[in-house]
Protein backbone atom coordinates (compact mmCIF):
# COMPACT_ATOMS: atom_id res chain seq x y z
CA UNK A 1 0.00 0.00 0.00
CA UNK A 2 3.04 2.20 1.20
CA UNK A 3 4.11 1.98 -2.54
CA UNK A 4 1.49 3.97 -3.81
CA UNK A 5 1.57 7.87 -5.03
CA UNK A 6 -0.43 9.87 -2.74
CA UNK A 7 -2.64 12.52 -4.67
CA UNK A 8 -4.41 15.16 -2.79
CA UNK A 9 -7.90 16.53 -3.97
CA UNK A 10 -8.62 19.42 -2.78
CA UNK A 11 -12.24 20.43 -4.33
CA UNK A 12 -14.84 21.61 -2.80
CA UNK A 13 -17.78 20.58 -5.14
CA UNK A 14 -18.83 17.04 -4.25
CA UNK A 15 -19.80 16.80 -7.75
CA UNK A 16 -16.45 17.64 -9.32
CA UNK A 17 -14.64 15.59 -6.58
CA UNK A 18 -16.98 12.28 -7.61
CA UNK A 19 -16.17 12.51 -11.10
CA UNK A 20 -12.40 12.84 -10.48
CA UNK A 21 -12.70 9.95 -7.62
CA UNK A 22 -14.38 7.98 -10.37
CA UNK A 23 -11.17 8.73 -12.59
CA UNK A 24 -8.60 7.34 -9.85
CA UNK A 25 -11.03 3.92 -9.38
CA UNK A 26 -10.22 2.97 -13.21
CA UNK A 27 -7.51 0.42 -13.63
CA UNK A 28 -5.19 2.64 -15.12
CA UNK A 29 -4.86 4.31 -12.48
CA UNK A 30 -4.26 1.75 -9.56
CA UNK A 31 -0.74 2.82 -8.42
CA UNK A 32 -2.60 6.01 -7.18
CA UNK A 33 -4.20 6.37 -4.08
CA UNK A 34 -6.47 9.70 -3.59
CA UNK A 35 -7.04 11.99 -0.80
CA UNK A 36 -9.87 14.62 -0.55
CA UNK A 37 -10.69 17.70 1.34
CA UNK A 38 -12.76 20.26 0.79
CA UNK A 39 -10.94 23.95 1.26
CA UNK A 40 -7.55 25.15 1.88
CA UNK A 41 -7.45 25.12 5.78
CA UNK A 42 -8.30 20.91 5.67
CA UNK A 43 -5.38 20.72 3.11
CA UNK A 44 -3.45 22.45 5.83
CA UNK A 45 -3.79 20.30 8.08
CA UNK A 46 -3.94 17.27 5.98
CA UNK A 47 -0.44 18.30 5.14
CA UNK A 48 0.64 18.57 8.50
CA UNK A 49 -0.22 15.07 9.11
CA UNK A 50 1.14 13.33 6.20
CA UNK A 51 2.72 14.22 2.98
CA UNK A 52 1.92 13.52 -0.81
CA UNK A 53 3.30 13.32 -3.91
CA UNK A 54 0.90 15.64 -6.07
CA UNK A 55 -1.67 17.97 -5.11
CA UNK A 56 -4.66 17.97 -7.52
CA UNK A 57 -6.04 21.70 -6.78
CA UNK A 58 -9.01 23.39 -7.54
CA UNK A 59 -9.08 27.59 -7.80
CA UNK A 60 -12.50 27.90 -6.71
CA UNK A 61 -12.92 27.20 -3.21
CA UNK A 62 -14.87 28.70 -0.06
CA UNK A 63 -11.17 29.53 1.53
CA UNK A 64 -9.26 30.69 -1.46
CA UNK A 65 -10.08 32.11 -4.87
CA UNK A 66 -8.49 32.65 -8.10
CA UNK A 67 -4.60 32.19 -8.65
CA UNK A 68 -3.65 33.59 -4.79
CA UNK A 69 -5.40 29.77 -4.07
CA UNK A 70 -2.31 28.76 -5.91
CA UNK A 71 0.14 30.60 -4.46
CA UNK A 72 -1.10 30.01 -0.95
CA UNK A 73 -0.61 26.42 -1.63
CA UNK A 74 2.58 26.43 -3.30
CA UNK A 75 3.90 28.41 -0.57
CA UNK A 76 3.26 26.63 2.11
CA UNK A 77 4.81 22.96 0.04
CA UNK A 78 6.78 24.25 -2.04
CA UNK A 79 8.30 20.83 -2.67
CA UNK A 80 5.01 19.48 -3.68
CA UNK A 81 3.84 19.49 -7.27
CA UNK A 82 0.74 20.86 -8.34
CA UNK A 83 -1.74 20.09 -11.24
CA UNK A 84 -4.58 22.92 -11.17
CA UNK A 85 -8.08 21.94 -11.90
CA UNK A 86 -10.40 24.83 -13.87
CA UNK A 87 -13.29 24.75 -16.00
CA UNK A 88 -13.11 25.71 -19.48
CA UNK A 89 -13.99 29.33 -18.99
CA UNK A 90 -11.55 29.81 -16.58
CA UNK A 91 -8.46 28.61 -18.63
CA UNK A 92 -6.52 31.82 -18.64
CA UNK A 93 -6.45 31.55 -15.15
CA UNK A 94 -4.62 27.99 -15.05
CA UNK A 95 -2.19 29.67 -17.39
CA UNK A 96 -1.63 31.96 -15.59
CA UNK A 97 -1.00 29.56 -12.75
CA UNK A 98 1.40 27.64 -14.74
CA UNK A 99 3.67 30.62 -15.16
CA UNK A 100 3.51 31.27 -11.44
CA UNK A 101 4.94 27.72 -11.16
CA UNK A 102 1.85 24.99 -11.32
CA UNK A 103 3.04 21.73 -13.08
CA UNK A 104 -0.01 21.64 -15.15
CA UNK A 105 -3.12 22.19 -15.98
CA UNK A 106 -6.37 19.89 -16.22
CA UNK A 107 -9.93 21.11 -17.36
CA UNK A 108 -12.89 19.68 -15.53
CA UNK A 109 -14.68 17.24 -17.92
CA UNK A 110 -12.17 16.88 -20.56
CA UNK A 111 -10.09 14.26 -18.72
CA UNK A 112 -9.65 10.64 -18.34
CA UNK A 113 -7.69 8.20 -16.44
CA UNK A 114 -4.86 8.29 -19.09
CA UNK A 115 -4.24 11.86 -19.43
CA UNK A 116 -4.93 12.38 -15.62
CA UNK A 117 -1.77 9.40 -15.28
CA UNK A 118 0.42 11.22 -17.69
CA UNK A 119 -0.36 14.43 -16.39
CA UNK A 120 0.69 13.53 -12.81
CA UNK A 121 3.46 11.44 -13.74
CA UNK A 122 5.06 13.91 -15.69
CA UNK A 123 4.28 16.68 -13.12
CA UNK A 124 5.77 14.78 -10.29
CA UNK A 125 9.05 14.12 -12.53
CA UNK A 126 8.94 17.95 -13.68
CA UNK A 127 8.96 18.90 -10.06
CA UNK A 128 11.53 16.00 -9.32
CA UNK A 129 14.24 17.74 -11.66
CA UNK A 130 13.29 21.42 -11.36
CA UNK A 131 13.78 20.67 -7.60
CA UNK A 132 16.95 18.81 -8.33
CA UNK A 133 18.17 21.74 -11.23
CA UNK A 134 17.35 24.30 -7.86
CA UNK A 135 19.68 22.53 -5.55
CA UNK A 136 22.27 22.38 -8.07
CA UNK A 137 21.88 25.77 -9.01
CA UNK A 138 22.21 26.67 -4.96
CA UNK A 139 25.43 24.27 -4.69
CA UNK A 140 27.05 26.22 -8.03
CA UNK A 141 25.79 29.94 -6.41
CA UNK A 142 27.63 28.40 -3.30
CA UNK A 143 30.72 27.19 -4.90
CA UNK A 144 30.76 30.45 -7.12
CA UNK A 145 30.25 32.48 -3.96
CA UNK A 146 33.23 30.49 -2.18
CA UNK A 147 35.69 30.69 -5.23
CA UNK A 148 34.87 34.87 -5.35
CA UNK A 149 35.79 34.72 -1.38
CA UNK A 150 38.97 32.63 -2.64
CA UNK A 151 39.81 35.01 -4.83
CA UNK A 152 39.53 37.71 -3.53
CA UNK A 153 42.17 36.47 -0.41
CA UNK A 154 44.42 35.82 -3.29
CA UNK A 155 44.00 38.80 -4.38
CA UNK A 156 44.45 40.85 -1.28
CA UNK A 157 47.37 38.33 -0.46
CA UNK A 158 49.09 38.95 -3.83
CA UNK A 159 48.32 42.93 -2.85
CA UNK A 160 50.59 42.50 0.35
CA UNK A 161 52.98 40.70 -1.63
CA UNK A 162 53.00 43.78 -4.27
CA UNK A 163 53.31 46.19 -1.70
CA UNK A 164 56.35 43.91 -0.04
CA UNK A 165 58.39 43.57 -3.29
CA UNK A 166 58.23 47.19 -3.90
CA UNK A 167 59.21 47.90 -0.75
CA UNK A 168 62.26 45.25 -0.85
CA UNK A 169 62.89 47.60 -4.65
CA UNK A 170 62.96 50.50 -2.71
CA UNK A 171 65.25 49.16 -0.42
CA UNK A 172 67.19 47.62 -2.91
CA UNK A 173 67.42 51.04 -4.81
CA UNK A 174 69.05 53.04 -1.73
CA UNK A 175 71.36 50.31 -0.81
CA UNK A 176 72.58 50.78 -4.87
CA UNK A 177 72.70 54.03 -4.48
CA UNK A 178 74.86 53.71 -1.18
CA UNK A 179 77.05 51.40 -3.22
CA UNK A 180 77.19 53.65 -6.36
CA UNK A 181 78.26 56.68 -3.39
CA UNK A 182 80.87 54.54 -2.21
CA UNK A 183 82.24 53.57 -5.00
CA UNK A 184 82.89 57.03 -6.26
CA UNK A 185 84.03 57.95 -3.18
CA UNK A 186 86.74 54.64 -3.56
CA UNK A 187 87.56 56.09 -6.86
CA UNK A 188 87.79 59.49 -5.56
CA UNK A 189 90.30 58.58 -2.22
CA UNK A 190 92.19 56.61 -5.40
CA UNK A 191 92.58 59.25 -7.05
CA UNK A 192 93.36 61.73 -4.25
CA UNK A 193 96.56 59.36 -3.46
CA UNK A 194 97.39 59.37 -6.80
CA UNK A 195 97.29 62.94 -6.91
CA UNK A 196 98.95 63.31 -3.88
CA UNK A 197 102.00 61.47 -4.26
CA UNK A 198 102.79 63.04 -7.51
CA UNK A 199 101.76 66.47 -6.08
CA UNK A 200 104.57 66.14 -2.94
CA UNK A 201 106.98 64.90 -6.05
CA UNK A 202 106.20 68.37 -7.72
CA UNK A 203 106.00 70.45 -4.93
CA UNK A 204 109.82 69.48 -3.32
CA UNK A 205 111.18 70.17 -6.91
CA UNK A 206 109.29 73.09 -7.78
CA UNK A 207 109.89 74.73 -4.01
CA UNK A 208 113.65 74.27 -4.77
CA UNK A 209 113.47 76.84 -7.58
CA UNK A 210 110.74 79.00 -6.19
CA UNK A 211 113.64 79.32 -2.78
CA UNK A 212 116.30 80.39 -5.89
CA UNK A 213 113.72 82.83 -7.38
CA UNK A 214 112.99 84.16 -3.84
CA UNK A 215 116.54 84.57 -2.58
CA UNK A 216 117.57 86.37 -6.07
CA UNK A 217 114.79 88.45 -5.93
CA UNK A 218 115.97 90.01 -2.81
CA UNK A 219 119.41 89.96 -3.28
CA UNK A 220 118.36 92.32 -6.35
CA UNK A 221 115.96 94.50 -3.62
CA UNK A 222 119.03 95.12 -2.44
CA UNK A 223 121.13 96.07 -5.28
CA UNK A 224 118.54 98.39 -7.45
CA UNK A 225 118.71 102.26 -6.94
CA UNK A 226 115.49 103.21 -5.21
CA UNK A 227 115.22 105.86 -7.95
CA UNK A 228 115.20 102.49 -10.32
CA UNK A 229 111.02 102.41 -9.97
CA UNK A 230 110.57 100.65 -12.81
CA UNK A 231 112.77 97.88 -11.77
CA UNK A 232 111.64 98.30 -8.39
CA UNK A 233 108.01 97.29 -9.73
CA UNK A 234 109.24 94.23 -11.86
CA UNK A 235 110.77 92.95 -8.78
CA UNK A 236 108.17 93.66 -6.42
CA UNK A 237 105.90 91.60 -9.12
CA UNK A 238 108.43 88.93 -9.61
CA UNK A 239 108.43 88.27 -5.46
CA UNK A 240 104.63 88.32 -5.42
CA UNK A 241 103.94 85.91 -8.27
CA UNK A 242 106.70 83.49 -6.72
CA UNK A 243 104.81 83.70 -3.22
CA UNK A 244 101.78 82.77 -5.09
CA UNK A 245 103.21 79.79 -6.72
CA UNK A 246 104.06 78.32 -3.29
CA UNK A 247 100.53 79.29 -1.70
CA UNK A 248 99.20 77.23 -5.04
CA UNK A 249 101.71 74.43 -4.51
CA UNK A 250 100.71 74.20 -0.94
CA UNK A 251 97.38 74.66 -1.39
CA UNK A 252 97.39 71.49 -3.30
CA UNK A 253 99.81 69.47 -1.04
CA UNK A 254 97.18 70.45 1.58
CA UNK A 255 94.00 69.04 -0.46
CA UNK A 256 95.71 65.62 -1.59
CA UNK A 257 97.52 64.80 1.20
CA UNK A 258 94.59 64.27 3.83
CA UNK A 259 94.52 60.23 3.93
CA UNK A 260 96.42 59.35 6.33
CA UNK A 261 95.75 60.72 9.74
CA UNK A 262 98.16 60.81 12.90
CA UNK A 263 95.57 61.07 15.54
CA UNK A 264 96.32 61.97 19.32
CA UNK A 265 93.83 62.83 21.97
CA UNK A 266 94.36 66.04 22.48
CA UNK A 267 92.83 69.10 24.25
CA UNK A 268 90.83 71.09 20.96
CA UNK A 269 92.66 74.42 22.47
CA UNK A 270 95.80 72.95 20.90
CA UNK A 271 95.63 73.37 16.85
CA UNK A 272 93.59 76.75 17.81
CA UNK A 273 95.87 78.32 19.82
CA UNK A 274 98.65 76.93 17.21
CA UNK A 275 96.89 78.70 14.26
CA UNK A 276 96.59 82.02 16.12
CA UNK A 277 100.45 81.76 17.18
CA UNK A 278 101.01 81.62 13.30
CA UNK A 279 98.72 84.07 12.37
CA UNK A 280 100.04 86.52 15.05
CA UNK A 281 101.74 88.95 12.31
CA UNK A 282 98.78 88.87 9.91
CA UNK A 283 95.81 89.30 12.90
CA UNK A 284 97.88 92.37 14.71
CA UNK A 285 98.25 94.28 11.28
CA UNK A 286 95.09 94.20 10.46
CA UNK A 287 93.54 95.23 14.06
CA UNK A 288 91.70 91.93 14.57
CA UNK A 289 90.69 91.04 18.06
CA UNK A 290 90.59 87.43 19.33
CA UNK A 291 87.59 86.82 21.53
CA UNK A 292 88.42 83.04 22.62
CA UNK A 293 85.37 81.42 24.93
CA UNK A 294 87.13 77.80 25.73
CA UNK A 295 85.71 75.69 29.15
CA UNK A 296 88.77 74.21 30.60
CA UNK A 297 87.08 70.93 31.55
CA UNK A 298 86.17 69.88 27.91
CA UNK A 299 86.90 66.06 26.84
CA UNK A 300 89.51 65.52 25.09
CA UNK A 301 89.10 64.54 21.10
CA UNK A 302 91.69 62.32 19.00
CA UNK A 303 92.70 64.48 15.89
CA UNK A 304 95.50 64.97 13.81
CA UNK A 305 96.93 68.35 15.75
CA UNK A 306 98.75 69.48 12.18
CA UNK A 307 95.77 68.81 9.87
CA UNK A 308 93.70 70.57 12.89
CA UNK A 309 95.69 73.34 13.13
CA UNK A 310 95.51 73.79 9.41
CA UNK A 311 92.03 73.73 9.05
CA UNK A 312 92.17 76.83 11.58
CA UNK A 313 94.52 78.59 10.21
CA UNK A 314 92.59 78.57 6.77
CA UNK A 315 89.12 79.79 8.55
CA UNK A 316 90.72 81.92 10.12
CA UNK A 317 92.67 83.30 7.43
CA UNK A 318 89.56 83.60 5.69
CA UNK A 319 88.00 85.64 8.50
CA UNK A 320 91.37 87.83 7.63
CA UNK A 321 90.55 88.71 4.49
CA UNK A 322 87.02 89.51 4.97
CA UNK A 323 88.53 92.07 7.76
CA UNK A 324 90.42 94.64 6.20
CA UNK A 325 89.57 97.32 8.05
CA UNK A 326 90.26 95.45 10.99
CA UNK A 327 87.02 93.38 13.50
CA UNK A 328 86.49 90.34 15.98
CA UNK A 329 87.40 87.11 15.49
CA UNK A 330 85.39 84.56 18.13
CA UNK A 331 86.26 81.40 19.16
CA UNK A 332 83.79 79.44 20.76
CA UNK A 333 83.57 75.66 21.90
CA UNK A 334 80.83 73.71 24.19
CA UNK A 335 80.32 70.61 24.47
CA UNK A 336 75.93 69.70 23.08
CA UNK A 337 74.30 66.72 22.49
CA UNK A 338 74.30 65.62 18.62
CA UNK A 339 70.38 65.91 18.39
CA UNK A 340 70.59 69.83 18.73
CA UNK A 341 72.69 69.80 15.27
CA UNK A 342 71.04 69.96 11.85
CA UNK A 343 73.00 67.26 9.18
CA UNK A 344 72.04 64.26 7.20
CA UNK A 345 74.94 62.59 9.42
CA UNK A 346 73.36 62.27 12.99
CA UNK A 347 70.99 59.36 13.14
CA UNK A 348 71.05 55.87 14.23
CA UNK A 349 72.37 53.67 10.49
CA UNK A 350 75.80 52.76 10.25
CA UNK A 351 77.06 55.26 7.92
CA UNK A 352 76.30 57.99 10.16
CA UNK A 353 79.02 60.17 12.15
CA UNK A 354 76.92 60.86 15.08
CA UNK A 355 74.04 59.15 17.38
CA UNK A 356 71.25 61.37 18.27
CA UNK A 357 72.62 61.54 22.16
CA UNK A 358 76.23 61.91 21.40
CA UNK A 359 78.06 64.47 23.11
CA UNK A 360 79.60 66.45 20.59
CA UNK A 361 82.30 69.28 20.66
CA UNK A 362 81.12 72.01 18.42
CA UNK A 363 83.88 74.39 17.50
CA UNK A 364 81.64 78.08 16.60
CA UNK A 365 84.37 80.70 14.73
CA UNK A 366 82.45 84.24 13.78
CA UNK A 367 84.01 86.99 12.38
CA UNK A 368 82.57 90.60 12.02
CA UNK A 369 83.81 90.58 8.09
CA UNK A 370 82.07 91.12 4.81
CA UNK A 371 80.12 87.92 4.75
CA UNK A 372 79.36 85.58 1.96
CA UNK A 373 76.74 86.39 -0.89
CA UNK A 374 74.24 83.80 -0.33
CA UNK A 375 74.23 82.60 -3.79
CA UNK A 376 78.15 81.39 -3.30
CA UNK A 377 77.44 80.05 0.08
CA UNK A 378 76.62 76.37 -1.57
CA UNK A 379 79.99 76.26 -3.24
CA UNK A 380 82.17 77.49 -0.76
CA UNK A 381 83.40 73.97 -0.07
CA UNK A 382 83.95 73.36 -4.14
CA UNK A 383 87.83 72.85 -4.98
CA UNK A 384 88.78 75.83 -6.94
CA UNK A 385 86.08 77.97 -6.37
CA UNK A 386 87.45 81.22 -5.29
CA UNK A 387 86.54 84.91 -5.90
CA UNK A 388 89.82 86.06 -5.14
CA UNK A 389 91.64 84.41 -8.12
CA UNK A 390 93.59 87.65 -8.80
CA UNK A 391 94.76 88.06 -5.27
CA UNK A 392 96.01 85.20 -5.46
CA UNK A 393 93.63 82.54 -3.75
CA UNK A 394 93.86 78.84 -4.91
CA UNK A 395 90.29 77.91 -3.98
CA UNK A 396 91.19 75.24 -1.88
CA UNK A 397 91.05 76.81 1.51
CA UNK A 398 87.83 75.42 2.65
CA UNK A 399 87.99 72.24 0.50
CA UNK A 400 91.27 71.15 2.34
CA UNK A 401 88.93 72.05 5.35
CA UNK A 402 86.08 70.02 4.37
CA UNK A 403 88.36 66.95 3.30
CA UNK A 404 90.29 67.26 6.70
CA UNK A 405 86.66 67.75 9.22
CA UNK A 406 85.59 64.60 6.69
CA UNK A 407 88.29 62.38 7.58
CA UNK A 408 88.05 62.94 11.12
CA UNK A 409 84.25 62.30 10.68
CA UNK A 410 83.52 65.62 11.74
CA UNK A 411 80.45 68.41 10.78
CA UNK A 412 81.36 71.20 9.03
CA UNK A 413 78.86 74.24 8.31
CA UNK A 414 79.02 77.55 7.01
CA UNK A 415 76.39 80.27 6.75
CA UNK A 416 76.24 84.16 7.40
CA UNK A 417 75.17 85.71 10.83
CA UNK A 418 71.54 86.70 11.17
CA UNK A 419 70.47 90.13 10.06
CA UNK A 420 70.08 91.70 13.51
CA UNK A 421 73.90 90.79 14.88
CA UNK A 422 75.53 92.59 11.68
CA UNK A 423 77.68 91.17 9.03
CA UNK A 424 79.85 88.35 9.22
CA UNK A 425 80.10 84.39 8.59
CA UNK A 426 79.39 81.68 11.22
CA UNK A 427 81.37 79.00 10.52
CA UNK A 428 80.88 75.59 12.94
CA UNK A 429 82.58 72.36 13.07
CA UNK A 430 81.37 69.08 15.03
CA UNK A 431 84.02 66.69 16.32
CA UNK A 432 83.60 63.62 18.36
CA UNK A 433 84.67 62.93 21.90
CA UNK A 434 87.83 60.92 22.66
CA UNK A 435 86.34 58.12 24.53
CA UNK A 436 89.21 56.82 26.86
CA UNK A 437 88.18 53.40 27.46
CA UNK A 438 87.88 52.35 23.51
CA UNK A 439 90.98 53.94 23.20
CA UNK A 440 93.35 51.83 25.82
CA UNK A 441 91.95 49.01 24.62
CA UNK A 442 92.76 49.68 20.94
CA UNK A 443 96.47 50.52 23.35
CA UNK A 444 96.08 47.19 25.06
CA UNK A 445 95.36 45.20 21.83
CA UNK A 446 98.47 46.87 20.11
CA UNK A 447 100.61 46.19 23.04
CA UNK A 448 99.81 42.71 22.75
CA UNK A 449 100.62 41.94 19.21
CA UNK B 1 134.80 91.64 10.80
CA UNK B 2 135.00 90.43 14.26
CA UNK B 3 131.78 89.76 15.70
CA UNK B 4 130.02 88.23 12.48
CA UNK B 5 128.51 85.14 12.71
CA UNK B 6 129.36 82.62 10.62
CA UNK B 7 126.83 80.16 9.11
CA UNK B 8 127.60 77.50 7.29
CA UNK B 9 124.99 76.27 4.67
CA UNK B 10 125.36 72.85 3.03
CA UNK B 11 122.45 72.44 0.13
CA UNK B 12 122.78 70.40 -2.98
CA UNK B 13 121.42 73.68 -4.92
CA UNK B 14 124.07 75.88 -6.51
CA UNK B 15 122.61 79.12 -7.02
CA UNK B 16 120.06 78.38 -3.69
CA UNK B 17 124.10 78.53 -1.66
CA UNK B 18 125.24 81.28 -3.69
CA UNK B 19 122.16 83.64 -3.46
CA UNK B 20 121.85 82.89 0.86
CA UNK B 21 125.81 83.70 0.87
CA UNK B 22 125.39 87.10 -0.83
CA UNK B 23 121.86 88.27 1.32
CA UNK B 24 123.12 87.25 4.12
CA UNK B 25 126.91 88.64 4.29
CA UNK B 26 125.18 91.52 2.12
CA UNK B 27 123.43 92.27 6.05
CA UNK B 28 127.07 92.71 7.68
CA UNK B 29 126.36 90.60 10.66
CA UNK B 30 126.90 87.19 8.77
CA UNK B 31 129.90 85.48 7.02
CA UNK B 32 129.04 82.47 5.03
CA UNK B 33 130.90 79.19 3.85
CA UNK B 34 128.63 77.13 1.60
CA UNK B 35 129.31 73.20 0.38
CA UNK B 36 127.11 71.80 -2.47
CA UNK B 37 128.24 67.76 -1.43
CA UNK B 38 126.80 66.44 2.08
CA UNK B 39 129.89 64.59 2.19
CA UNK B 40 131.88 67.76 2.58
CA UNK B 41 129.68 69.02 5.69
CA UNK B 42 131.61 67.62 8.37
CA UNK B 43 135.30 68.57 6.98
CA UNK B 44 134.26 72.24 6.47
CA UNK B 45 132.61 72.29 10.00
CA UNK B 46 135.96 71.51 11.56
CA UNK B 47 137.97 73.85 9.39
CA UNK B 48 135.39 76.87 9.07
CA UNK B 49 134.13 76.22 12.77
CA UNK B 50 130.95 78.29 12.21
CA UNK B 51 127.92 79.45 15.17
CA UNK B 52 125.15 77.63 13.09
CA UNK B 53 124.56 75.33 10.26
CA UNK B 54 121.97 75.19 7.95
CA UNK B 55 121.25 71.53 6.40
CA UNK B 56 119.17 70.92 3.48
CA UNK B 57 117.23 67.26 4.14
CA UNK B 58 116.93 65.63 0.36
CA UNK B 59 120.63 65.85 -1.04
CA UNK B 60 122.03 63.11 -3.85
CA UNK B 61 125.17 62.15 -2.28
CA UNK B 62 124.11 62.19 1.83
CA UNK B 63 121.45 63.60 3.37
CA UNK B 64 121.07 66.38 5.94
CA UNK B 65 119.45 63.85 8.80
CA UNK B 66 122.85 61.59 8.17
CA UNK B 67 125.45 64.62 8.23
CA UNK B 68 122.94 66.30 11.71
CA UNK B 69 123.62 62.68 13.27
CA UNK B 70 127.17 62.45 12.66
CA UNK B 71 127.93 66.17 13.62
CA UNK B 72 126.19 64.97 16.71
CA UNK B 73 128.41 61.80 17.56
CA UNK B 74 131.57 64.46 16.70
CA UNK B 75 133.39 65.50 19.92
CA UNK B 76 134.29 68.45 18.41
CA UNK B 77 131.40 69.88 16.61
CA UNK B 78 128.38 68.67 18.55
CA UNK B 79 127.60 71.66 19.86
CA UNK B 80 127.30 73.83 16.88
CA UNK B 81 123.38 74.12 16.86
CA UNK B 82 122.20 73.00 13.28
CA UNK B 83 119.23 73.67 11.95
CA UNK B 84 117.33 71.92 8.33
CA UNK B 85 116.04 74.57 5.73
CA UNK B 86 113.76 71.53 3.23
CA UNK B 87 110.90 71.89 0.83
CA UNK B 88 109.99 68.52 2.20
CA UNK B 89 107.30 70.19 4.42
CA UNK B 90 104.78 73.36 5.30
CA UNK B 91 105.08 75.96 7.37
CA UNK B 92 101.96 75.34 9.69
CA UNK B 93 103.91 72.08 11.18
CA UNK B 94 106.74 73.88 11.91
CA UNK B 95 105.60 76.16 15.08
CA UNK B 96 108.16 79.67 14.96
CA UNK B 97 109.46 77.94 18.40
CA UNK B 98 110.40 75.18 15.93
CA UNK B 99 108.96 71.60 15.89
CA UNK B 100 111.75 69.46 15.12
CA UNK B 101 112.70 66.69 12.94
CA UNK B 102 115.18 64.98 15.03
CA UNK B 103 115.62 66.84 17.87
CA UNK B 104 116.21 69.70 15.56
CA UNK B 105 114.58 72.83 13.77
CA UNK B 106 113.72 73.36 10.65
CA UNK B 107 112.18 75.40 8.31
CA UNK B 108 110.38 75.68 4.93
CA UNK B 109 111.02 76.33 1.75
CA UNK B 110 110.82 78.86 -0.12
CA UNK B 111 111.89 81.64 2.95
CA UNK B 112 112.61 85.25 2.53
CA UNK B 113 115.79 86.42 4.28
CA UNK B 114 113.76 88.19 6.71
CA UNK B 115 112.57 84.75 7.87
CA UNK B 116 115.87 82.73 7.78
CA UNK B 117 117.77 85.70 9.31
CA UNK B 118 114.96 85.35 12.10
CA UNK B 119 115.18 81.55 12.29
CA UNK B 120 119.04 81.45 12.36
CA UNK B 121 118.76 83.80 15.51
CA UNK B 122 116.68 82.36 17.37
CA UNK B 123 118.07 78.77 17.15
CA UNK B 124 121.81 79.73 17.26
CA UNK B 125 123.25 79.52 20.94
CA UNK B 126 123.54 82.93 23.04
CA UNK B 127 126.81 84.25 24.29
Amino acid sequence: MDTKTKILLVEDSAFDARIVKDIFNEPALKDFILFQVPNLSEAFSFLKQQTCQLILLDLTLPDGIGLDTFLKVQKAQPLIPIVVLTRVADENLALEALDAGAQDYLVKGAVDAQTLKRSIRYAIERKRLLEQLRLYAEKLEQQVNQRTEQLQQTISQLEIEINKRNATEQQLRKVIEELKTTQSQLIQAEKMETIGRLASGIAHEVKNPLAIILQATEYLEKKIPIYEKDITVVLNDLKEATMRADAIIKGVLDFSSISKLDNQPVQINQPIDKALLLLKHQLDKFHINVEKDIPIDLPLTLIDVNKMTQVFINLFENSIHAMPEGGRLEIKVRLIKAEKLTSHLIGLRRQDYFRPQDEVLVITVEDSGCGIPEQNLSKVFDPFFTTKRNQGGTGLGLAVVNNIIASHKGLISIRNKPIEQGKGVIVEIALKVHQKEVYDEGQKKDSNS
Amino acid sequence: MKGRKKILIVDDEESFCRLVKLNLEQTGEFEVRTETKGIRALPAAREFKPDFILLDIVMPDMDGGEIAHQLSEDAELKNIPVGFLTALIRDYEVTPQGDTIAGRPFIAKPVTVAQLINFIKNNMIQY
